[in-house]
């Protein structure tokens, strides 16, 4: 959906509430969110743990439902998707990065990063030249052929960025990027992801409860008992 | 090469898992070895025979499992049948015999050595039996006693000389040996009895038809074809071997299925957050579920490939220990066996990949 300026929704929260456990044990992540992200913005999560910040994410990517509400990327409902579709986005429109990288260690580095270009069905040749080419682009290109284990914990998570771009993804999912890293790593990593938000038709939603990132989003939530604000405005 | 990289990534449990594949590619190998061996044995004599037409006594239809008592008399009636060129008298018996510090038992089988009907299908070292108080020998009966040419061989009081050794004579668990029709009758004790005649057929002579005018001439016999008769030998021999070797090779083919299943599930469930990311990243479900496959091939091809390059050195050990053992392998052995194991495999990556179906992408985040 176009909002105008050539910038479009790519993921929107229509009052969406998720509840976990069974009947008398329910727990409430989420009440009532609504939110909407855009090409070319990034977005800031904050809040403590618990707060519901990792089942936001979850929604987005599109790896849960809510209980009730709505949550639409990239212009359809999620419930609309087939699983095998939503795999596909997962695999094409969608970078993650996880809290604590989450890379393959039995594969090399490059491996790692050619891998989702795989699932994106991108040729061989294609995945090696666009994945060293990232790497080199994140200062890792010489450790293409080393494996994860001997990375220090800031090159992994440069690996975990280059994985998650490498398919040119629109809507980059990032929980807590910097939360194993020491703070001029962590904000490095920030400082990469927001760049290639403003060069890409792309956007970023980062969770985190580091506030010291705060200055690189376009926008700061704050999400507290499954409740969101927005720092200075409305959440839509 | 996720998949093959997570295989080798535990080196000892790999070697483990595929030694125990091996182990079971080479007692599946070992199995066929085996039944080709007995098999070979058991049959050949009758398969490298040349006569047209078996006549035994009625009711029996083989030489292995089957009692046949005739006499000579039988034999100088054939001779007048119409059609019929020759009938060579053959007499089977079991005979124990004495050898130093052992005991043993041989299939002596009595030919006319004039006609040759009846005599050893192959002799390897030495020459046939051509005179009474002669004996050939099968050659891993005779290198189990460790006789030779030119030794003497004790039966039923009686002390004959060995001449020959033969080949495709080794049934596993005894063998034949060879004698003249008249040194088995001394052997026995009764000079006019004999098991079975082997029927030459006179030049452009009908078989069925001269079957049937023997049945007409001497109603107390059975009448086999060449085919026929073999055929009815190699169903007495499969039957008497096939269910043991059946049980041993279902059992082999269970605890391999169950190891497999066991050493991927545990690769799985050890890999778990691995999976779930690899979901969470948008990985297909056939990709995921192939990992689960190429892991159990990996496992399976390197077990035969281990297995192969073992398997011809235990032949060859079996064959100095048990000589009587005779196994027989093949190419065509080798790829029923990897055939198999290939498939086992297969079906071993159906209980991981029930595994694999949930493990769920959200996994990654908690």
């Amino acid at each position: 959906m176009s909002v105008g300026n050539g910038v479009r929704c790519v993921a929107r929260l229509i009052e969406v509430t998720r509840v976990y456990g069974a009947a008398g044990r329910e727990t409430t992540a989420l009440r009532n969110v609504s939110l909407a992200v855009h090409t070319g913005e990034t977005v800031l999560l904050l809040g403590p743990s618990g707060s519901g910040k990792t089942t936001l994410l979850t929604l987005m990517g599109g790896l849960q439902h809510p209980t009730t509400g709505t949550v639409e990327i990239f212009g359809r409902a999620v419930e609309d998707y087939t699983p095998r579709e939503l795999q596909r986005i997962r695999a094409t429109r969608i970078g993650f990065v996880f809290q604590t990288f989450q890379l393959l260690e039995p594969l090399s580095v490059l491996d790692n990063v050619t891998l989702v270009m795989k699932f994106a069905g991108v040729s061989r040749s294609e995945t090696r030249r666009r994945a060293l080419a990232l790497l080199e682009e994140f200062g890792v290109g010489e450790l293409a052929d080393a494996s994860p284990r001997t990375l220090s914990q800031g090159q992994k998570q440069r690996v975990a960025v280059a994985r998650a771009l490498a398919n040119d993804a629109e809507l980059i999912i990032a929980d807590e990027p910097t939360g194993s890293l020491a703070t001029a790593q962590g904000l490095d990593i920030v400082r990469f992801l927001t760049a290639k938000v403003r060069e890409g038709n792309r956007c970023a939603v980062i969770v985190s409860h580091d506030e010291r990132i705060a200055g690189y989003a376009d926008r700061v939530l704050h999400l507290e008992d499954g409740v969101l604000r927005e720092s200075g405005g409305p959440t839509t | 090469m996720y998949a093959l990289a997570t295989v080798f990534d535990r080196p000892l449990r790999f070697g483990l898992t595929v030694g125990g594949v091996a182990l079971c590619v080479m007692l599946a190998l070992f199995l066929q070895s085996v039944y080709r061996g007995v098999a070979d044995g058991s049959v050949e004599y009758v398969r490298a025979s040349d006569a047209d037409l078996w006549v035994l006594q009625q009711h029996s239809s083989n030489i292995l499992r089957s009692t046949s008592l005739l006499t000579t008399r039988h034999g100088r009636t054939l001779d007048t049948v119409p059609g019929v060129a020759d009938a060579s008298p053959i007499l089977f018996l079991l005979a124990g015999v004495q050898l130093p510090g052992n005991s043993a038992t041989t299939y002596v089988t009595g030919f006319d050595p004039a006609s040759g009907r009846g005599g050893p299908p192959a002799i390897v070292r030495g020459r046939t039996v051509t005179a009474d108080g002669e004996i050939v020998l099968d050659r891993s009966f005779a290198a189990k006693y460790r006789l030779d040419i030119g030794d003497r061989f004790p039966i039923r009081g009686d002390t004959l000389t060995v001449v020959g050794l033969s080949a495709g004579t080794n049934m596993f668990v005894i063998q034949y040996a060879f004698v003249t029709l008249r040194t088995a009758h001394d052997i026995i004790g009764f000079s006019s009895i004999v098991s079975a005649y082997q029927v030459t057929l006179a030049p452009n002579s009908d078989a069925a038809a001269v079957a049937s005018r023997i049945r007409e001439r001497l109603p107390d016999v059975a009448v086999y074809d060449r085919a026929t008769f073999l055929a009815n030998n190699i169903r007495e021999m499969e039957t008497g071997l096939m269910p043991l070797l059946f049980v041993v090779a279902l059992i082999g083919a269970v605890v391999l299925t169950a190891i497999l299943s066991l050493i991927l599930s545990v690769n799985v469930l050890e890999r778990r957050h691995e999976f779930a990311v690899m979901k969470a990243i948008g990985a297909p479900d056939r990709f995921v579920a192939g990992l689960v496959v190429q892991q159990a091939l990996a496992f399976a091809l390197a077990g035969i490939i281990v297995a192969v390059a073992l398997f011809f050195p235990l032949i060859a050990a079996v064959r100095a220990i048990a000589p009587e053992i005779s196994p027989a392998s093949s190419p065509g052995q080798i790829v029923v066996a990897a055939a198999g194991v290939v498939a086992i495999s297969l079906a071993s990556a159906v209980l991981p990949n029930r595994w694999l179906r949930r493990i769920y992408p959200l996994e990654v985040f908690q």
